[in-house]
């Protein structure tokens, strides 16, 4: 029996892979199974190749899978770009009748299901796109999944167009299954597993949860993939939590739009990826001069300019760190899975308001746009900070907004307040925020602002490694990767030769506690998606500390974690 | 009840002596005592170049931004309180050059702020290069044999882009651009006052006593300011150059069409955890819909 079963769809863009794949990674989370759901696509609306891979498992599954067990494949490329992925366990599922299939291309271990799916469809007066329902319910026939569980995940998306397209849709489903039960009895077993209460979600919609649950009231934003999910979700369940979302003329007005909210009281925030960012680096910088709380989603992709959009990468780590001009504190956190997605960003709310400064997340594709299972947020863990915010109940007396304090943190008033009326200033300033170019007062207001990232410092938890003792080789990543290096954990031969510490929050950096970790770098193994090394950069920066091995991947594509296994067994070898 | 020294910060402006902006200064001023708004009730959003030093001169919110950036963070602070008066003060390059699109967007949206431009033709704050309205010719450091472009109408561009109210004063009319500010902040909408600056340092060719030849008023012309062809017709103009509002309707705000507004300010409202955030989310859970 397969501990984990990976079912892929891949076709044309167009082709209604990406709905087909979700319904079924839907499905199966249904079944209380925990899935990974992946996407592949380029940036085109028609034509291209698509892919959407459901990994799932009762066991943890945190990347996708390298081999494929059922591939539902629309057309030529569907086969031919996957073939290396089919085992002697796999089955293809394909229509003859719409596409020339050269079956001799196909392994003879592999099991082959040629599916009339179109003909399904058209028997039944449907749309040719609906022929993908019949592959579905073929699908489900081929994983030994009780036709009922598809009809209840069917019925549920098409509530909304009524009930002659849902039964319509069932109905197309179950000739598929049909078809697979009559012909080919032999199913896959299913692994049962208890149903359960459980999210699946993607990183987009993690954090847009994250922020609506932060009470963030205001996001403006500009498409860019791979956060335009994340715009689209909170444009579409923003309003009811009385959240207005605005689609800018640029990310340059992002962010400043965002500002201006912010800076009038509102909880606001922005997404983008890495040329969008250059866009809003100057605003990253007036947020940090006017004191200004401010979070923003950086979610990477594959560089420089227009590069890859559809892909993944972590090639923005430097630019983020030292994004706008002059010096002023930042927070960066780095959130490694879905579950993190979302704490992360409730997180970044209270540290933007606390210590009134740019919170960025720096994201990425593979986790932005991956789908997968996660237990349901316990609302009732968060707790909301507003820092040194001033009500109208407090006795304005003397009021400077941008008070020297110890801390460096200065008591904050909103427009609309009687008695503390100030201006926010991106010149230089002095406590009253009237421009200055004192010499004394530079200096007192650059470390008053410096001041917020030290206390900070000093409360930044220490990291939390897995199995740091004993770990002949030490695995160190930041965001998305921790997925798939847990994932190749669960392959490699002996787990306990293993350390494993995923980055969450990048700055301020608990340096400590990182030292702490990575001992003299003389077995420690980096693993990150660029090319010029730029988390091992960091590391040494704050550290001081070589490194000895990396693994560098700038493809535009994740790790896996079976490739990441065997790295991982010939380097613990070598040491 | 407000008076012009409730919007002294007790800093006197460091501009150029008969400078055009202490007019439009006097001019905010007095508008806003008019409008008996108190200091705490209005948000000024400034961008950057001479006019945005009036940040240090003005008692009221204030927020000073990024060059050609103060038409976003002022739409941003007006969603998030409608209730507050925001009025941006901007100069020429600053918004109609370096934000311009900003602009067209606000203007697009209808959001209702007011937004005043101290528009002398040059960038004075960094010795006088020519800015978007100087004149095709015009010869200063940057286009030593004249701008080549021709001028930006930032009035006509109000008219065909959504603006609701589009003005123009005089700096050296104090009492007339009082009356346009005081007319534009009462305006349910986006609404423009071009405000004609003399850069008594820099500009040599638009001075005080070029404009005061040159201005009509268009009160005293009759002017249709509801006529949309009338009001192109006037912006268009060069030679006289009226001054008053030239364009004037009405269309529902962008703030209006928020119906999450309906009920207070976004401002006012909780920031807490929604009780119902994962309702219906749970795969788990076949009922849903």
């Amino acid at each position: 029996m397969l501990e984990s079963i990976s079912f892929k769809v891949a076709g044309e863009a167009g082709a209604g892979v990406m709905t087909t794949g979700q319904s079924l990674a839907t499905l199966v989370s249904s079944l209380g199974f925990n899935v990974f759901g992946y996407s592949e696509y380029p940036s085109l609306i028609r034509g291209g190749h698509n892919t959407y891979q459901v990994t799932f498992s009762k066991l943890p599954v945190r990347s996708p899978k390298h081999t494929t067990e059922v591939l539902v494949a629309l057309n030529p490329n569907g086969i031919k770009l996957h073939l290396n992925e089919l085992t002697s366990k796999s089955t293809v599922i394909y229509d003859s009748h719409a596409f020339n299939t050269d079956e001799q291309n196909l392994p003879a271990k592999v099991r082959k299901i040629d599916l009339p799916a179109h003909k399904i469809a058209l028997d039944n007066n449907a749309d040719p796109l609906m022929a993908n329902n019949a592959s579905l319910g073929a699908a489900v026939a081929v994983l030994g999944i009780p036709f009922v569980e598809l009809e209840n995940v069917l019925t549920r998306s098409f509530t909304a167009k009524g009930t002659q397209v849902i039964v319509q849709n069932v109905k197309v489903a179950k000739d598929g299954f049909d078809y697979v039960n009559t012909k080919y009895p032999d199913i896959l077993p299913l692994i049962k597993t208890p149903r359960k209460d459980q999210l699946l979600i993607s990183g987009n919609e993690a954090i847009a949860l994250g922020a609506l649950a932060a009470g963030c009231k205001f996001f403006a934003g500009y498409p860019m993939t791979p956060t335009s999910a994340l715009m689209h979700f909170l444009a579409k369940n923003g309003p009811k939590h009385d959240m207005v979302v605005k689609h800018t003329e640029d990310e340059i007005s992002a962010v400043n739009m965002a500002i201006g909210a912010s800076f009038t009281g509102v909880r606001a925030m922005t997404a983008t990826s890495g040329g969008g960012f250059a866009l809003m680096s100057e605003g990253v910088s007036l947020a940090g001069i006017t004191e200004t709380p401010i979070v923003i989603v950086e979610g990477q992709r594959p560089g420089p300019a227009t590069g890859m959009p559809t892909w993944t990468a972590q090639e923005d780590l430097d630019f983020v760190l030292s994004a706008g001009h002059g010096e002023f504190p930042r927070i960066v956190l780095s959130p490694g899975d879905i579950s993190e997605c979302f704490w992360s960003t409730v997180e970044a709310f209270n540290l933007a308001d606390i210590y009134q400064t740019p919170v960025i997340i720096l994201t990425d594709k593979m986790v932005l746009e991956s789908h997968a299972t996660v237990d349901l947020f316990d609302l009732s863990k968060i707790t909301i900070d507003r820092g040194r915010l001033i009500t109208q109940r407090d006795k304005p007396k003397n009021y400077s907004r941008y008070q020297i304090t110890t801390n460096g943190i200065s008591p904050r008033a909103i427009p609309g307040m009687r008695g503390f009326v100030f201006a926010a200033n991106s010149d230089e300033h002095e406590e009253s925020g009237q421009s200055t170019e004192s010499d004394k007062t530079r200096i007192q207001m650059t470390q008053k602002r410096f001041r917020k990232l030290a206390l900070l410092s000093t409360k930044t938890p220490p990291f939390r490694p897995i199995n740091p003792q004993k770990g002949k080789l030490k695995i160190i990543s930041f965001g998305s990767n921790k997925g798939v290096i847990l994932d190749a954990l669960d392959m490699v031969a002996n787990k306990n030769d293993y350390s494993f510490l995923s980055i969450d929050r990048l700055n301020p950096i608990n340096t400590k506690s990182l030292v702490n970790y990575l001992k003299n770098g003389s077995n420690v193994i980096v693993v990150e998606n660029n090319f010029t090394g730029q988390l091992e950069g960091y590391l040494k920066k704050v550290t001081g500390v070589t490194i000895s091995h990396r693994v560098r991947r700038y493809d535009g594509r994740p790790f896996m974690a079976y490739d990441l296994a065997k790295i991982f067994e010939k380097t613990i070898q070598k040491i | 009840m407000s008076i012009t020294q409730d919007f002294d910060s007790g800093c006197f402006p460091n501009w150029c002596a008969g400078c055009g902006d202490f007019g439009i200064w006097a001019a905010i001023k007095s508008a806003l005592v008019k409008l008996n708004i108190a200091p705490h009730e209005v948000t000024l959003v400034y961008g950057v170049g001479c006019h945005g030093h009036m940040v240090n001169f003005m008692h009221a919110y204030g927020f000073e931004g990024l060059h050609g950036r103060p038409v976003p963070v002022a739409v941003g602070a007006k969603i998030a309180n409608h209730t507050q008066h925001v009025i941006v003060v901007a100069g020429d390059g600053d918004t109609y050059g370096e934000g311009l699109n900003h602009l067209l967007a606000a203007m697009r949206g209808n959001h209702d702020i007011t937004v005043i431009i101290h528009n002398n033709g040059v960038y004075g704050l960094t010795t006088g290069q020519s800015s978007p309205t100087a004149t095709k010719g015009y010869q200063s450091k940057s286009t030593p044999e004249g701008v080549i472009e021709t001028a930006l109408n930032p009035l006509a561009l109000a008219v065909i882009s959504g603006a609701t109210f589009v003005s123009r004063g005089f700096a050296g009319d104090i009492t007339q651009l009082t009356d346009l500010i005081v007319e534009g902040i009462n305006h349910k909408g986006f609404s423009l006052v071009d405000a004609l600056q003399p850069c008594v340092t820099f500009n040599k060719i638009n001075t005080y006593q070029w404009y005061r030849e040159k201005i009509v008023k268009l009160q005293d012309l009759g002017h249709d300011f509801e006529n949309v062809q009338e009001a192109i017709k006037i912006a268009m103009q060069d030679d006289p150059i009226a001054t008053g509002i030239i364009y004037k309707t009405l269309k529902s705000t962008y703030e209006s069409e928020l119906r999450q507004l309906d009920k207070g300010t976004l401002v006012t409202k909780p920031v807490s955890t929604p009780h119902n955030l994962l309702d219906n989310l749970s795969t788990g859970n076949t009922n849903a819909t």
